[in-house]
């Protein structure tokens, strides 16, 4: 009899997935949970304005109160989650989308294409990239599809970087050479054979880039330069908020939460995989 | 040493010449100008006299080289709005925003790096956790809500500190008033920015202390904080101060946010003002103070990073 063989090296045997992870992870799916069903909670006439009912601290009626318009705070952060939920998926798909097909060809062809990527990277990492988002931002922040698309083509420039460095350790591994040597297109070798074995790193790359995305809606929103009202995105709940900070605190306590959960699940999740990736890092 | 210095200074006028070019077109990219919001009761002609006065009617890569060589010269051009001039009003509000935004960058570092060496030399253990859960997070804290709570706390609830501005308007200006109006942005800003160095500052100490120098420091039975603060702490530094050199500009771009929180007359403000209004040459003069900041900031970290640790500097070497 042979003996069993250990089909997994013994480092990864038996360990558990970083609690960060866990955590970070159900989070994420109960903030999305609340942001896909919003709709259903806020029933007919939802987000109406209530004159007779402005600036109501939080109570049985309105847990989170009621801000300036007599509108409902609780209602107004959840479908705000919906907006800013949404801004950061599709940027952070806009931003995969430039990052990994650039960072994939920089990797794998290195030479005069990975100097070219690469440099032009540096160079859009050199822009005082929050001035030049204010200026986009003021342009085409109003609208939802030029928001996502601005903010997507500001963000990329992490996701190439760890992708390129992804793909130029797995280059010369044995079963990408095999695929050359089968005679597969570099296109078939890039997309069925680095892509699946990169996932991890551009997974991190992805939470990150979407943790950034949520931030940055939020300050656009926050200076006007966003989607603008009555869109209830947790920013431009924030711009409102602002000017009552005297009269109605609580209307700025919540969409700020928010927004911290949110970041701090996407954090917890790119912590999570890289703690996996490099256990050296580990707190615990 | 000093080659390495001058190469690296000289790659970076080139990069300055493209981040301006592509600045200049992303400016002028956009739908609208100056003129939008003039009001109806100005003649089309005036208005098209105007532009022609200030130069807007060349096409745009003579504009952009006409702004060159004026900058090149000194003169960062006058305001389409005010009229003043771009280097006056940068030099009026810089102060402001260097004060508040280099204070709470150097308590922050200091309290930060102190911080990332405790929890790295105590790794696993209680005080590493709570380093790590708070950093984790004052991390995901957005600063312009943190700052509108704790104006809503401090200056609103308990009205211990003013709400903003960087002194009591219409009093005459004394130390004790000034620093009450600094106290609550610096704080708010000093803790949102400790997490970024301690948590670099922990991984990169746990990095180094397995590193074979300083095992080879340890067999030579030197004393436990002579091997960390003359040899394991000084290359355990490179990638905070590479983080220092990228985040001095973000820092400075993201003024915008702190500076309308606080109310605060800085850079940000005036770029802000300027964004809304298509003030082209504000705009390019800001854009110009931050990239010069940008790759200078990198510049100067390279260099530090070059003395720190001598790996650097003899990689060009071999």
């Amino acid at each position: 009899m042979m003996p069993a063989v250990e089909s997994r090296p013994p480092h990864v045997a038996g360990r558990r997935a970083p609690a960060g992870l866990v955590w970070g992870l159900g989070l994420l799916g109960v903030l999305v949970a609340i942001s896909v069903f919003a709709p259903l909670f806020a029933g007919a006439g939802r987000d109406a304005v209530h004159l007779e009912i402005r600036r109501l601290g939080p109570s049985w009626q309105h847990w989170f109160g009621t801000d300036d318009l007599g509108r409902d705070t609780l209602l107004r952060v959840l479908l705000g989650g919906r907006v800013s939920l949404a801004v950061a998926l599709l940027s952070t798909l806009v931003s995969l989308l430039i990052g990994t097909s650039l960072g994939l060809v920089a990797g794998y062809r290195g030479g005069r294409v990975d100097a070219l990527v690469s440099h032009s990277t540096d160079v859009v990492l050199s822009m005082p990239m929050f001035f030049v988002l204010l200026v986009l931002g003021s342009y085409w922040g109003a609208g939802f599809a030029t928001l996502c698309l601005v903010i997507g083509l500001t963000n990329w420039m992490p996701v190439a970087r760890l992708v390129r460095a992804a793909t130029q350790s797995l280059r010369d591994r044995a079963f990408v050479e095999a695929g050359r040597a089968l005679g597969y297109t570099t296109r078939r070798i890039l997309l069925r054979h680095v892509l699946p074995n990169a996932a991890a790193p551009i997974l991190v790359a992805a939470a990150l880039a979407a943790s950034q995305a949520i931030l940055i809606e939020a300050a656009l929103g926050f200076l006007g330069m966003g989607l603008r009202p009555p869109t209830a995105s947790w920013g431009v709940m924030l711009r409102d908020a602002q000017e009552h900070v005297f009269d109605a605190p609580w209307v700025a306590l919540f969409p700020g939460g928010m927004l911290c959960l949110t970041t701090l699940a996407l954090q917890a999740v790119a912590d999570g995989i890289r703690d996996r990736l490099d256990p050296r890092l580990r707190h615990a | 040493m000093t080659r390495y210095a001058l190469q690296r200074l000289a790659a970076s006028v080139p990069l300055l010449l493209v981040i301006s070019i592509l600045c200049f077109g992303l400016l002028h990219l956009a739908p609208g100008g100056p003129f939008d919001r003039i009001g109806p009761n100005v003649h089309p002609e005036d208005v098209e006299r105007l532009r022609r006065m200030m130069g807007l009617d060349d096409p745009l890569p003579v504009q952009y080289l006409k702004w060159l060589g004026r900058t090149l010269r000194g003169d960062l051009g006058t305001s389409l709005v005010t009229g003043e001039r771009v280097d006056t009003m940068i030099r009026a509000r810089l102060p402001a925003t260097v004060e508040l935004l280099g204070t709470s960058l150097v308590l922050s570092l200091v309290a930060g790096v102190a911080l990332g060496v405790i929890a790295a030399l105590h790794r696993g253990r209680l005080v590493d956790r709570v380093v790590g859960a708070t950093s984790v997070l004052a991390q995901s804290v957005p600063v312009f809500w943190l700052g509108v709570v704790a104006i809503a706390v401090f200056a609103a609830r308990l009205g211990w500190l003013p709400t903003g501005g960087r002194g009591t308007p219409g009093e005459k200006f004394s130390p004790g008033d000034y620093l009450l109006h600094l106290l609550l942005p610096v704080l708010v800003l000093t803790f949102v920015q400790i997490p970024q160095w301690s948590r670099t500052m922990r991984a990169s100490l746990l990095d180094v202390l397995g590193d074979e120098h300083v095992r080879a420091a340890r067999a030579r039975g030197l004393s436990e904080a002579r091997i960390i603060l003359r040899h394991a702490l000084p290359p355990a530094l490179v990638p905070v101060i590479t983080l220092l050199g990228l985040q001095v500009p973000v820092v400075f771009t993201g003024a915008a946010i702190t500076e309308t929180v606080f109310a605060w007359p800085g850079i940000g403000r005036l770029f802000y003002e300027g964004a809304l209004r298509f003030d082209y040459w504000r705009l390019m003069g800001l854009l110009l103070v931050a990239s010069v900041l940008v790759v200078g900031g990198n510049l100067a970290a390279d260099l530090t990073n070059a003395r720190l640790d001598p790996r650097i500097r003899f990689q060009g070497k071999q």
